[in-house]
C-alpha cells in the first residue's frame, strides 16, 4: 500500500453488554460511520438497540439482539445498506481491541488463522473482554477472508515497562511457569491521551514524564510514562490490581484476603466475585457503584463522603508514587467519564500537591465544558489536562500503521 | 537493673540494662522450651542466664500486636492478657505463645512491675480511610478485617523525635520493611498491617501482589490458601526472586555482581518508594524522613539510592558511608530542605528509654 493512499477501517470495541464500533477514514481520522449496539444479552426490561452514525446522520435502531453473534449481524447489516448507497463506506481492514493477550503478543498483529488459534487460549485472563473481542475476530474472519484484520492490544503500551516493575517478588519458577508479572491495562486510552496531551502542548512525546489517570466509572488505572512509553501501570496481572474501581476493590493485602475467604467459608470463586464485583465504590458506599452518585449525596450520607476519600486517597497515593519514579511529572492527565466529568475528583485529587509541582486552577477546573484543555495554575509546574479518550481513533492508528 | 524482652513467635530475646550507667548489658534469647520449662519459674530461667532477679527493678515485654484501644506502655494486669487472648484468631502465630507466657509470669511475679509496649499502640489515631480495604463494609467488620500497623515503637520514636508541626516520613529496615507518613506525632499512613503479608517484600515474603494473580495462581496451580499463604509467606521475597536463602547483609554484598540479587533490591526499592510516595501525598509535603531498624548497617547503600531519587524534593545528602559515632545521625547537609536521620537505637534500646521517662 503507498503511505498516502486512504483506507477505511472499521473498528470493533466490544464490552460485555455493548459494542462500540466506528469506520474511520486513515490517515485523516474521519469518522464516517460510529455507533453503538447497546444491552446486548442482557436480561433487562428495557429493549437491546443500536445507535448508528453515518456521516453525521443519526438513526436509532431497536432490535433484539440476544448475544454478541447477533450484534454482529446486525451492524453488518446496517452498515451493508450504508454501503449499497455510498460506495466510499466500503471497509478496507478491521481492527480489534483485545484486552489481554498474555505474553503471547506485545505489538498490533494482523491476525490470521493461527493467531485466532493462540489467543483462545488466553480467556481466563480476562473473562469479561477476551472471549468477546476474539468472538468479533472469528465472526470478522468468516464475513470475509479478503478483508485483514488487526489486533490492537490493550497491553501492548506497557510491553517496555522495566523487570523491576512488572516482576513480583514471588518465586521465579511459578512466575515463569504461569506468566505472572505486571502486564497493566488500558494501553490504548493511556498511549491516545498521552500523545494527544503533548502535541497539544507542542512538545517532543518522548521528552515528557507523564502520569496519566485513566478514571472510568468501570475501570480505572494510572499510568506512568516516560521515553515514549509505559514505565509502570496501577493494573497488574488483572485488571483488578491497583485504584479502587467501582466495584473493583483494587490493592489489598493478601493475608486480609486469605483471612476474608477463611472467615466467611468462601471458595476461591466466591472470593473473587466479591472482590470484583461487590467491592470497591459499591463495598464502601453500599447504595451505588457510581462515583458520581457518591458526590451527589455525600453531604448528607457518612458512607458516600467515605467511598469518595477513599478512591481519591489512593489515586493521590499513586500519583505520589509516580511522581517518585519519574522525578516529579512534566504532565499530569485525567481522562474517561469520571476523570473528564467529575471536576471535584480533579479538585481532590489535585488539592495540596504542592510538593510534586502540581497546583490546578480551580476556575478552569470548574469551567471545563469539552475537548482538550490545560487546568493548571500558572504556578505548576506540571500541565494539569484533561483530554477525553477516544480508544477507536487509537486503534485505528495501531492498525494502520501495522497496515502500512 | 531493667530487662527488655521483645516476644516472638516461639522465643523471646532479652536485652539487659545496667540502671546506673544506661548501658545495654547483655542480650540473649530464651527459646520456648527454656521459658515454659516446668521445673523452673521464669526468674529461675533468668538466673541461670547470669541474672540475679533480686537486681531487677523492672520488665518490658514488646509485642508486635496488641489489644485495641491500648497505650503504650500498658501495666500488665490480667485484663489485658484477657484481651490479647481474644486476638488468637487473628494473630494466631504470635498471640498463643506471648498470653501463655505472660499468664505464667503474672502467677509467678508479685513484686517486679511488668509493663507492655505494643506495636500497633501507636497507630490508634490512624484515619478510617487508612484503616478500611475497599471490601464490603459489612465483610470488614464482620471479621475485623482492618488496618493495625506495625513496627509502631520505631515509627512513634521517629515522630516525637522533632516535635510537633511536623511532617515526618518513616521508613523502618528490619525483619520486615515499613513506611509511615507522620503529621503532628500521628500517623496518617502506613505500609503494613492488616497482616503481615502487607506491603514491601521481605527476605521470604512478596509483599503487595495483584489479588487477580493470587486467584489465577490458585486455579492454575490447584493451591489451597493455605498452601498459597505459604508461598506467599516463606517462599517468596529475596528468596523467591534470587533462589539466595542469604541474609539481607549478604545479598547486598552482591548487589552488582548478580543479575537476580539487582532484580531483587529494585524491586524492593521500588516498592520503598511506592509507600514513601504515598506518604509524601497524604502529608502534601515533609520536614523530616527517619530511618531506621536492624538492616539499615547492611542496606545504606540502598538508602542512598533511595534519598537520590528523591533530591528533587530539595534534599541534599552527606556521602555515604556515614559516621555511626552517636545513635541518631544526621546525613543531610546543612543546607537540606528535607532533614534526614539515620536512627540506629534498636527496639530494645527504644523501650528502655520509654521506660526511663515512664519511671517504670
Amino acid at each position: 500500500m503507498k503511505s498516502e493512499e486512504s483506507i477505511n477501517i472499521l473498528v470493533f470495541n466490544p464490552g460485555s453488554s455493548s459494542v462500540k464500533y466506528r469506520l474511520i477514514s486513515m490517515p485523516g481520522e474521519k469518522d464516517l460511520i460510529f455507533g453503538e449496539a447497546e444491552r446486548v444479552g442482557i436480561k433487562t426490561q428495557g429493549a437491546s438497540f443500536i445507535t448508528h452514525v453515518v456521516l453525521g446522520e443519526k438513526r436509532v435502531l431497536k432490535i433484539d439482539m440476544p448475544d454478541h453473534s447477533t450484534a454482529f449481524k446486525c451492524i453488518m447489516g446496517v452498515i451493508a445498506e450504508d454501503v449499497a448507497k455510498n460506495s466510499r463506506l466500503k471497509t478496507t481492514a478491521f481492527a480489534h481491541r483485545f484486552v489481554h493477550p498474555g505474553n503471547l503478543y506485545n505489538k498490533t498483529t494482523r491476525a490470521e488463522d493461527n493467531d485466532l488459534k493462540k489467543l483462545k487460549t488466553t480467556f481466563d485472563l480476562a473473562p469479561i473482554h477476551n472471549p468477546v473481542s476474539h468472538s468479533f475476530m472469528e465472526m470478522c474472519r468468516n464475513f470475509s477472508r479478503e478483508i485483514p484484520q488487526y489486533a490492537v492490544f490493550d497491553t501492548a503500551f506497557h510491553a517496555q515497562i522495566p523487570p523491576e516493575n512488572y516482576t513480583y517478588a514471588l518465586p521465579a519458577k511459578i512466575a515463569k511457569e504461569y506468566g505472572i508479572r505486571r502486564v497493566g491495562f488500558h494501553g490504548i486510552s493511556h498511549k491516545f491521551v498521552t500523545t494527544e496531551a503533548a502535541r497539544f502542548l507542542k512538545r517532543e512525546f518522548d521528552l515528557q514524564k507523564i502520569i496519566s489517570c485513566h478514571l472510568g466509572t468501570g475501570g480505572a488505572s494510572i499510568c506512568a510514562v516516560k521515553d515514549g512509553h509505559s514505565i509502570h501501570n496501577t493494573m497488574g496481572l488483572t485488571p483488578l490490581e491497583g485504584l479502587i474501581m467501582n466495584t473493583r476493590s483494587g490493592d489489598l493485602d493478601t493475608g486480609v484476603l486469605f483471612r476474608l475467604i477463611a472467615n466467611e467459608d468462601l471458595t476461591v470463586k466466591q472470593a473473587d466475585e466479591i472482590l470484583n464485583k461487590k467491592s470497591g465504590v459499591l463495598g464502601i458506599f453500599g447504595s451505588s457503584s457510581d462515583l458520581r452518585d457518591a458526590v451527589k449525596t455525600m453531604k448528607n450520607d457518612k458512607n458516600a463522603a467515605f467511598a469518595f476519600n477513599m478512591f481519591i486517597r489512593r489515586i493521590k497515593k499513586y500519583i505520589g508514587f509516580y511522581s517518585l519514579l519519574l522525578r516529579k511529572p512534566d504532565i499530569l492527565i485525567f481522562t474517561d467519564s469520571l476523570g473528564v466529568s467529575v471536576p471535584l475528583v480533579r479538585e481532590k485529587v489535585c488539592e495540596a500537591m504542592e510538593i510534586f509541582g502540581i497546583k490546578l486552577d480551580k476556575k478552569k477546573n470548574n469551567n471545563y465544558k469539552s475537548g482538550i484543555k490545560d487546568i493548571s495554575s500558572g504556578k505548576s509546574a506540571a500541565r494539569i489536562m484533561i483530554v477525553p479518550t477516544n480508544e477507536e481513533i487509537m486503534i485505528a492508528r495501531e492498525a494502520y500503521g501495522a497496515h502500512k | 537493673m531493667k530487662l527488655v524482652g521483645e516476644i516472638g513467635a516461639s522465643n523471646i530475646k532479652v536485652t539487659v540494662f545496667e540502671s546506673k550507667r544506661s548501658k545495654e548489658e547483655i542480650t540473649f534469647v530464651l527459646e520456648h522450651d527454656e521459658i515454659m520449662d516446668k521445673k523452673k519459674s521464669f526468674f529461675e530461667v533468668l538466673a541461670v542466664k547470669g541474672i540475679d532477679p533480686d537486681n531487677i527493678t523492672a520488665v518490658s515485654f514488646v509485642l508486635p500486636f496488641g489489644p485495641e484501644k491500648s497505650k503504650n506502655p500498658e501495666p500488665m494486669k490480667e485484663n489485658i492478657i484477657d484481651k490479647l487472648e481474644s486476638l488468637s484468631d487473628i494473630y494466631p502465630s504470635y498471640i498463643p505463645f506471648a498470653v501463655k507466657l505472660l499468664r505464667r509470669l503474672f502467677k509467678e511475679n508479685t513484686k517486679i512491675p511488668v509493663s507492655l509496649f505494643f506495636d500497633t499502640s501507636f497507630f490508634l489515631s490512624l484515619p478510617l480511610e487508612e484503616v478500611f480495604y475497599a471490601i464490603p463494609l459489612s465483610s470488614s467488620e464482620k471479621s475485623k478485617l482492618r488496618k493495625f500497623g506495625y513496627h509502631g515503637i520505631y515509627h512513634s520514636y521517629a515522630a516525637c523525635l522533632f516535635g510537633k508541626n511536623k511532617k515526618v516520613i518513616s521508613l523502618v529496615l528490619d525483619k520486615k520493611t515499613t513506611v509511615c507518613g507522620i503529621k503532628n506525632n500521628k500517623p496518617l499512613t502506613v505500609s503494613l498491617g492488616g497482616t503481615p503479608l502487607e506491603g514491601i517484600m521481605s527476605l521470604t515474603s512478596c509483599g503487595d501482589l495483584d489479588p487477580g494473580a493470587v486467584f489465577y495462581i490458585m486455579k492454575k496451580a490447584g493451591y489451597s490458601i493455605y498452601k498459597m499463604d505459604e508461598v506467599l509467606k516463606k517462599q517468596s521475597g529475596f528468596f523467591g526472586v534470587t533462589g539466595y536463602d542469604m541474609s539481607m547483609k549478604d545479598l547486598a554484598g552482591i548487589y552488582g555482581k548478580d543479575e537476580k540479587v539487582k532484580l531483587a533490591f529494585d524491586i524492593y526499592r521500588n516498592q520503598i518508594l511506592k509507600y514513601i510516595g504515598g506518604s509524601l501525598a497524604v502529608l502534601s509535603g515533609i520536614d523530616t524522613i527517619v530511618i531506621s531498624g536492624s538492616e539499615l548497617y547492611s542496606l545504606e547503600g540502598l538508602v542512598y539510592d533511595i534519598l537520590k531519587q528523591m533530591n528533587f524534593l530539595g534534599i541534599h545528602l552527606k556521602e555515604s558511608p556515614w559516621k555511626k559515632n552517636t545513635l541518631l545521625q544526621k546525613i543531610s547537609l546543612p543546607g537540606s530542605k528535607v532533614k534526614v536521620f539515620v536512627n540506629y537505637k534498636n527496639i530494645a534500646d527504644i523501650v528502655y528509654s520509654e521506660m526511663i521517662l515512664a519511671d517504670c
